[in-house]
């Protein structure tokens, strides 16, 4: 793989102009001034309500901070959030290796059913919460034809989202339909590019399908499996849209995701201040655990 | 020998309901985006009267006012055009600068290591952290900016958080070309700069085809800061879907039918870098 | 004696390239069997056959008298060693070697024991431990070897193994190769492109062209009586010398013509029924040791190239005015480029073969080699 140019070993001014300035300019206009302020407004109390601008506003200390770590509110959100990102990530892990190990074979018809399957990766989750908002609604598929199986006539009284453990769970699923294709897609790629010949050797060694997946494509791919759960981990904790559309975060606070309590603070509390705190928080948590996660798997090699 | 033909069938079997469970919320959404108002509180799959009054409600409100009344008790009375033009021209524009941008970049991080490894990791946090935690301060932001509700706020903002998929996918199809072709250009004289649009850009347009449909896909799709810096003007697709769902009135069949427009732009995009989703969504990590 | 390997009317094509076509043969218990033939013959193909790799269109395989056609390669008793190696580089060396018994499910004293003897037979217990994707190649081929040797296979299959393989390592290898199986007494179908390695290691050996079986013998048979110009070309080094005409008949006498030259055949005529070629284009080919300097001697020609090979000169001699053919003479033998000499043949190994069938006629009483 190239990398740098052996004839100049010094980068031409037109090009280093080039490769850093926009995306400079973007990063900080757009992200590093607001970061920055965001740090600025954590230690204020300030809301727009309060009719000064924010620049004006006095300086509280870590007050913000404190409120936050005894909010039941914010430690609601954090565990509902964490909560659902462990089961989601870890059904989906689950279900998307199954499904990667079934389709490793030929079959008549695979490209068309690999195709379907992916599909839901494509939508925007909006519109997927749109799709489960009506799906489960009393007279939608779910009650009618799946359960009405399992329960009789039942299942049409069941409200999803009028219950917090359903409603909790309608997200979950929600999330499943959509998001197993994608660690079903990265571990399906990396199984199959496992040498065919490492594949052949097994076999004639006598090693059976299900040996030659356990012993020697799935430790082959280990560095892929966590970069696919990874990647997920850290989008399902960012849930927004499900939550919002669906429940609402309801009934009550039962389904309130951490994104969804800090707009709820900013945008219809407008106790900006506040927001900004906790969003801080959130920050250096989330900032504490990718570091640990790279010094455990990246730094420790022997 | 019976064990073989159990495990295949049982295999079969997991595939097919895997397939079915895929398949489900489409048709339900393509049924109710075709039943008439008597039906959109009904169980069964097939609408008795299909109409296509769903998609004419969403562009054209105030027409089938009269028809339904149900219009009365709802909160929505915009057409679905606005919402959609928006969500076109911005996701479009924000594309655009997201892939230039993350094309230069790219180059100079892929020959020359500049930027440096710490910036490109800082724009791969940039998406490891929630977007919820930009809001407070950005709103902030831009409302003394005067950016907010307008195009130029959200395509700005799309483009900061996008161009790391940018940098990531294109560093990866820029370091397939051998500098060996840069180098003999500028041996006959060319500068960095040509060699970079007349020699490196060609060559990376498949990439940029893929980083580009990738990142409309992701812009498209966005809500969270769209619901919060827009308004009225520059309203986009989701956040139009977003007032559908649970709105007073309940219209069902918009909501589905909306979900059905919605869907045709990024499932056909999807289809279309079928081969690249993978690339896309592991920073380039995986090849497809 | 029952063939523990037996092929039958084998022929798989893919997509519109036939690679094996119409292959039957027998391997015998015990022995070292080798399909030897160039590139694209088909012979890897058929290996991967026997193997149960790949499923042949027509024809069934016979594996220790049952019919394994239909089996997966996990059912045949068989192992294959692939030109590649293909060790498993996330496992150490021990496990890639116990992989085969822990798959059996041996219990692991007795699993330990084997896989550290076959080590100990090949030289690689000092490399137990190591990574097996990090040591040097000759030692991957030795841990694929162990592999399969260690599951004690009815059959073992070879790939082209030493393909990879430096020449010098390459020598010592074929040896050990040998005297294992030797020892051991396992039966091994080998597939090689490389005839001198064929002819060293092998105890039959079958030479494939085009997904057909060309000839079947022992490495004496194949060398000293080729059955067609394919196999005369392919085997031997140097290769044969080959001389084109037209076997022509002059009152009674036969003659091999070209331009204005005749040769006369009859001394040969007594090997082979030459009758069936008179007036066909024929070629007659000799190795250069069964040729020498003669003053009697039926071909002339001019000293092109002297070559000291060994202890032996190589002569490149000028004959018929463009053909240019080897022979080999005592070292001692008097003679300098640009003389003119005259060629001797020993009637007994020369080889006529119809140019166009490339087939010999038939000998005067004997047998063919041919399958």
């Amino acid at each position: 793989m190239a990398s740098v140019l052996s004839m100049s070993k010094e980068i031409p001014r037109s090009i280093k102009l080039l490769a850093t300035l926009p995306l400079n300019i973007l990063l900080n206009a757009i992200l590093i001034i607001p970061f920055a302020i965001m740090i600025y407004l954590a230690f204020l109390k300030w809301s727009p309500a309060m009719g000064i601008d924010w620049w004006e506003a006095p300086f509280t200390g870590i007050s913000n901070f404190i409120r936050a770590l005894s909010d039941a509110r914010f430690i609601n959100a954090l565990a509902n959030t964490v909560t659902y990102t462990v089961i989601v990530v870890s059904i989906e892990f689950f279900l998307g290796l199954l499904l990667a190990y079934l389709m490793l074979e030929e079959f008549v018809g695979k490209k068309a059913i690999l195709s379907l399957i992916i599909y839901p990766l494509m939508l925007p989750p909006v519109i997927v919460a749109s799709v489960f908002y009506l799906m489960f609604q009393p007279y939608g598929p779910v009650n009618n034809v799946f359960l009405r199986a399992v329960l009789g006539e039942d299942a049409l009284r069941i409200t999803w989202f009028l219950n917090p453990r359903l409603a909790f769970t309608a997200l979950i699923i929600a999330d499943i339909w959509q998001w197993t294709p994608f660690i079903f897609l990265i571990l399906y790629s990396a199984l199959s590019a496992v040498p065919r010949r490492l594949v052949e050797a097994a076999q004639v060694l006598g090693a059976s399908s299900f040996t030659i997946f356990w012993r020697i494509r799935l430790p082959l791919i280990k560095p892929l499996i966590i970069v696919a759960i990874v990647l997920r981990a850290l989008e399902a904790f960012k849930m927004f849209d499900y939550a919002y559309l669906m429940t609402g975060g309801g009934p009550g606070i039962s389904t309130e995701t951490i994104s969804l309590y800090i707009y709820r603070v900013s945008v219809l509390y407008t106790d900006i201040s506040y927001a900004a705190a906790m969003s801080l928080i959130v920050l250096v948590m989330l900032a504490i655990v990718i570091r640990l996660f790279i010094w455990y798997f990246f730094e420790r090699v022997r | 020998m019976e064990l073989r033909i159990v495990s295949k069938a049982l295999k079969y079997i997991v595939i097919g309901v895997f397939a079915l469970w895929t398949l489900v919320p489409l048709t339900w959404i393509v049924s109710l985006a075709f039943k008439s108002y008597a039906e959109w509180r009904v169980s069964y799959f097939v609408p008795k009267n299909p109409t296509v009054d769903n998609f004419v409600l969403l562009f054209k409100p105030q027409e089938l006012l009269g028809k339904y009344g149900v219009m009365g008790a709802t909160a929505i009375i915009e057409s679905a055009t606005k919402p959609l033009l928006n969500s076109l021209v911005v996701t479009v524009a924000a594309t655009v600068l997201s892939v230039f941008v993350g094309f230069f970049t790219a180059y100079g991080a892929s020959r020359y290591r500049a930027p440096g490894p710490f910036t490109l990791f800082f724009t791969l946090l940039t998406r490891m952290l929630p977007p919820a935690i930009f809001i407070t301060p950005i709103m902030v932001y831009y409302s003394n900016l005067g950016m907010l509700d307008t195009y130029f706020g959200l395509v700005f903002l799309y483009s900061a958080v996008t161009v790391t998929y940018a940098i990531w996918i294109l560093k990866g199809f820029i370091d397939a070309i051998p500098v060996e072709w840069e180098e003999a250009a500028m041996l006959e004289g060319a500068t960095p700069t040509k060699v970079l649009f007349r020699v490196v850009l060609p060559l990376v347009r498949p990439g940029l085809v893929v980083a580009g449909l990738f990142i409309f896909l992701l812009t498209w799709s966005e809500l969270l800061f769209a619901l919060v810096l827009t308004n009225i003007n520059a309203v986009t697709l989701s956040v139009h879907i977003s007032k559908y769902v649970g709105a007073v009135g309940q219209l069902f069949g918009p909501q589905a039918a909306l979900a059905l427009i919605g869907s045709i732009i990024p499932v056909v995009i999807g289809y279309a870098i079928q081969k690249h989703l993978v690339t896309g969504f592991t920073f380039g990590m995986v090849r497809g | 004696m029952e063939a523990e390997v037996a092929v039958d009317s084998v022929s798989k094509r893919f997509g519109d390239t036939v690679a094996v076509d119409g292959i039957s043969f027998e391997v015998y218990r015990g022995e070292i069997f080798t399909l030897l033939g160039p590139s694209g013959c088909g012979k890897t193909t058929t290996l991967r056959i026997i193997a149960g790799l790949e499923k042949p269109d027509t024809g069934r395989v016979y594996i220790g008298g049952r019919d394994v056609t239909d089996l997966p390669p996990q059912k045949r008793d068989v192992c294959l060693v692939f030109q590649e190696y293909a060790v498993f580089p996330h496992m150490n060396v021990f496990e890639n070697i116990a992989f085969g018994l822990k798959v059996r499910r041996i219990p692991s004293n007795d699993l330990r024991k084997r896989v550290v003897e076959v080590a100990e037979t090949l030289g690689l217990t000092d490399y137990l431990n190591s990574r097996a994707g990090r040591v040097g190649l000759s030692e991957q081929q030795k841990i694929a070897l162990a592999r399969c040797m260690v599951v004690e296979p009815r059959v073992l299959l070879l790939d082209e193994p030493l393909t990879l393989v430096d020449a010098k390592t390459r020598e010592r290898m074929r040896r050990e190769l040998r005297e294992i199986q030797r020892r051991i007494g396992i039966t091994m179908l080998y597939v090689t492109h490389d005839q001198l390695e064929a002819l060293m290691l092998s105890d039959r050996i079958a030479v494939m062209n085009r997904g057909r079986l060309v000839q079947i013998g022992t490495p004496i048979e194949i060398y000293d009586n080729p059955q067609s110009l394919f196999v005369a070309q392919f085997i031997g080094s140097p290769t044969m010398n080959f001389i084109e005409g037209v076997l022509k008949k002059y009152g009674g006498n036969l003659f091999l013509e070209r331009d204005d030259f005749k040769m006369p055949l009859d001394a040969i005529a007594k090997y082979y029924d030459l009758e069936q070629l008179v007036d066909r284009e024929v070629v007659i080919g000799f190795r250069p040791e069964d040729s020498s300097i003669d003053a009697k001697g039926a071909l002339e020609g001019s000293i092109e190239l002297i070559e000291v090979v060994g202890d032996k000169l190589a002569l490149h001699i000028k004959v018929l005015k463009d053909v240019v053919v080897k022979v080999y003479t005592s070292i001692y033998e008097d003679v300098a480029a640009g003389s003119k000499v005259r060629i001797s043949l020993n009637p007994g190994k020369v080889h006529v073969f119809d140019k166009t069938s490339g087939r010999k006629p038939l000998p005067i009483g004997g047998e063919h080699g041919i399958p």
